[in-house]
């Protein structure tokens, strides 16, 4: 199957050069296309959804201010997208003075389903479950396990090799079953 | 024993095989005894991928959408390249459309087709299949007779012959209906047990009907052809590809985006566009259809029935059609009043057929105008409830002599062939009922609003404009409906050229400006005070005649209110807030923390004073709740 970052046409170069001719309904194109995935990827990184909503925002914002110096050629566009979420999320853990880790924000849902590997997980549960991992684990299981980005894509995105994704895709997975289990 | 990058590669092999459609369960009982610790890996993986997702609220959408249409705005504006385009109603749809998806009834489809298993997430059902239909998997020629019941996986191939038509169904409800020689593969489709169907369908060739029932706002349905991509979030439409690669869609319920490299349209309800691969899609149009005999051609005009539309090099024939051989063809109806034929078959039909669409232009009696098209109606005219001037309507008629006689007019929004939305949703709607409960007024005079496309945010501002002002609430959302943004509202109802804003605190955090001017609305009279920027020194002292007089006694009032410079407040007058805005945003300042830059800052985002005050509550509130959290 395709993931999601294919699964979605990439906007073509028209589209991304009307967007930065101000034109409303190529931006709002962009918009409709892109915020799900990155509101999701905010929410799992932060971890508190008024904030993700804020910050989602706050990234189209940004894409429109930076449109006019983005180049197709050289960044694929969804990944340029989560690379400006990726820098906020950033900035709001510097500025708020929180960890990247999570913890002391998000108390554990209760009850934790007991066989939780044989069945869906509330997003809260997986929240939790993640705010338990290391920064760069976190990033790539919500980059492959809830947007579905293949290990190719998650690898130029992160500036990492495919194995050195594999690698902390396997560990990431290790600790957050870990993490459950423990519960 | 393997290492840990054979580890690695074996973990990513057996992901790959559950993106690919496999059970997780399947994929982790194959794995080799010496792997067998990454059996709960690939369940966990899958656990997470099926987590349903949370979804960017509907407040939160439309907050975000104003923001980015205000800065759109401004570089718009900045860069003269073309008329500030109004967001709002492109923006309206789409946010009320999200709101109802929110509670949107799944339709179960039929023969027991619903189940959250992870193969069903990622496949779709074959049902109703009649005639030809097979199945081949993704580069392999090797095509099989498809079964009901069978699944059709990512990557698969579906097709039908020419006596075929096949339905395929996904997991929460949505259908695709292959009519006769059609091809199209299934690209990718995803889904789970949170229900988020992602699916895209390139249509290479034929007929087929989507019946998309409304997505969550992370779903998705695309279908691909030769000529563009549709992109839909719940509706009803059809998609005919010829063997040029042109194609038509046509949009029955709901709206769908049309697409390709040269450019992208929008299509409504009862609307067709038409592109090729060289050619962006044609603005949209109202359609017609007629399946009758053929009974002349005249050069690029033929006629059916007495019925004429044009033939144009983009118009799809198929077979040889001769005078007196009976046809179906459909097209579209051009502003000029033209009917241009898109697609044209042989293909027999029971009985003579005659539709069009269109906007109700007239009713009178035994008359409707459509859209410039005269239609007659008598007694035995079944004509659908609630249709208004302006409503879009498909018209089914017959020839009577030279008149077209309508046998049913229904509006668009009633051809119910899938489930049904409601924009009120929940009933009642707790943010209606709220908002009923705060101004006193009844909660489907709310919700009225909220079905025109209205967010409650801006039902909101409007009634708290409509307050403060004694305006009434109409012409508040009049001037909007106009492409006034809230902004320009607020300074055009609360602003007079010599600003005499009293602040009366009414005990509460939020002062309330008693108006002393009575606004009006007519037109010339904008009474935004025009800004007049310093001369002379930009800082310092300064005298300046953007208010007339000197000092002004309203800013010397707020500069002693708020211990700041009398040139302060000037300051932020002469850049074009009024001295309400200017105490509302010094009072916000002082309860939020918040400088007063920042706050004007959202301002020129386009936020409203009242989604401005709404946001830093939030975020108060937010803290306190940190706070609370970290208490021993």
């Amino acid at each position: 199957m395709q993931s999601e970052a294919s699964f979605l046409p990439a906007p073509d170069s028209n589209l991304i050069q009307r967007a930065r001719q101000g034109d409303s309904r190529s931006i709002s194109w962009l918009f409709e296309r892109y915020q799900p995935s990155i509101f999701r990827y905010l929410y799992y990184r932060v971890g508190e959804r008024q904030v993700a909503e804020d910050l989602t925002s706050e990234v189209f914002v940004r894409m429109l201010r930076a449109l006019p110096a983005y180049q197709l050629q050289v960044a694929p566009f969804q990944g340029w997208l989560f690379q400006i979420a990726r820098n906020l999320s950033v900035d709001y853990f510097r500025q708020s003075g929180r960890n990247e880790a999570l913890t002391e924000n998000i108390t554990a849902p209760d009850p934790l389903p007991e066989a939780a590997l044989d069945h869906a997980l509330t997003h809260a549960e997986l929240r939790w479950a993640l705010s338990k991992l290391s920064d760069e684990q976190r990033e790539v299981i919500i980059l492959r396990f809830v947007l579905e980005i293949p290990i190719a894509e998650v690898a130029d995105s992160l500036g990492k090799s495919a194995d050195a994704v594999k690698g902390l895709q396997r560990r990431g997975l290790l600790t957050l079953r870990n993490v459950m289990s423990e519960k | 024993m393997r290492d840990e990058k054979e580890l690695d590669n074996l973990l990513e092999e057996s992901l790959q095989a559950v993106e690919n459609g496999q059970a997780a369960q399947n994929v982790a009982a194959g794995l080799p005894e010496d792997a067998v610790e990454l059996a709960s890996l690939v369940r966990l993986a899958a656990a997470v991928r099926g987590t349903a997702h949370p979804v960017l609220s509907a407040e939160a959408q439309g907050t975000a959408k104003k923001r980015i249409s205000a800065l759109a705005g401004q570089k718009t504006s900045q860069n003269g390249a073309r008329p500030a385009f109004r967001w709002a109603w492109i923006f309206g749809t789409a946010g009320v459309s999200t709101v109802f998806l929110c509670f949107f009834v799944v339709l179960l489809v039929g023969g027991g087709l619903w189940w959250y298993g992870p193969l069903m997430a990622h496949s779709a059902t074959v049902a109703d299949v009649s005639g030809t239909v097979e199945i081949a998997s993704a580069g392999n020629a090797d095509w099989h007779s498809a079964d009901v019941g069978e699944l059709v996986q990512t990557g698969q191939r579906i097709r039908t012959g020419a006596d075929g038509s096949v339905t395929l169904a996904f997991f929460e409800g949505s259908r695709a209906t292959l009519g006769a020689a059609t091809e199209m593969n299934l690209t990718a489709i995803s889904g789970g047990w949170g229900d988020v169907l992602r699916v895209a369908l390139s249509q290479q060739s034929g007929s087929a009907r989507y019946n998309v029932v409304p997505l969550r706002s992370d779903g998705q349905f695309l279908v691909d052809t030769p000529s563009g991509s549709a992109s839909v979030h719940g509706t009803v439409f059809s998609v005919t590809v010829d063997a040029q690669g042109q194609a038509l869609f046509s949009v029955d319920r709901g709206k769908v985006e049309v697409a390709n490299g040269s450019g992208h349209v929008a299509v409504t309800a009862g609307q067709a566009t038409h592109s090729g691969p060289e050619q962006a899609p044609q603005p949209p149009a109202f359609r017609f259809a007629s399946s009758d005999t053929l009974t002349t051609v005249n050069g690029s005009t033929w006629n059916v029935s007495g019925i004429p539309f044009s033939i144009t090099g983009e118009t799809s024939i198929a077979g040889k059609p001769e005078v007196g051989q009976a046809i179906f063809v459909k097209g579209r109806i051009l502003k000029t009043g033209q009917w241009v034929a898109d697609v044209i078959s042989t293909e027999s039909r029971a009985k003579a057929e005659f539709q069009l669409t269109g906007a109700v232009q007239a009713i009178e009696a035994g008359s409707w105008n459509i859209d410039g098209t005269n239609v007659f109606t008598d007694e035995a005219t079944v004509i659908g409830e609630d249709i208004n001037i302006g409503d879009p309507v498909v018209v089914v008629y017959t020839r009577d002599g030279n008149r077209r006689l309508a046998l049913e007019i229904a509006k668009l929004d009633d051809v119910d062939d899938g489930p049904q939305t409601l924009c009120t949703g929940a009933d009642p709607q707790p943010k209606a009922q709220s908002l009923a409960e705060k101004y006193g007024v009844p909660y489907d005079e709310i919700m009225g609003w909220f079905c025109q496309g209205f967010g409650f945010g801006e039902i909101d501002l409007a009634y708290g404009l409509s307050l403060e002002t004694g305006v009434p609430v109409t012409d508040v959302f009049a001037l909007r409906q106009q492409g006034l943004g809230w902004g320009e509202i607020k300074h055009r109802l609360s602003v007079t050229p010599t600003p005499t804003v009293t602040v009366t605190p009414d005990g509460t955090s939020t002062p309330t400006p008693d108006l002393s001017a009575t606004p009006t609305l007519s037109g010339s009279e904008t009474v935004t005070p025009t800004p007049t920027l310093l001369t002379g020194t930009p800082s310092g002292t300064q005298t300046t005649d953007c208010t007339g007089a000197n000092p002004q006694p309203k800013a010397q009032s707020l500069a002693d209110q708020y211990g700041v410079p009398y040139d302060e407040i000037m300051g932020w007058f002469c850049q074009g807030f009024g001295f309400g805005e200017i105490d509302m945003a010094y009072s916000l300042s002082i309860e939020s923390g918040k400088t007063v830059s920042e706050i004007f800052d959202m301002k020129r985002s386009g936020l409203g004073w009242g989604e401005i005050k709404k946001l830093l509550d939030d975020e108060q509130e937010k803290d306190k709740g940190k706070g609370k959290h970290h208490k021993p």
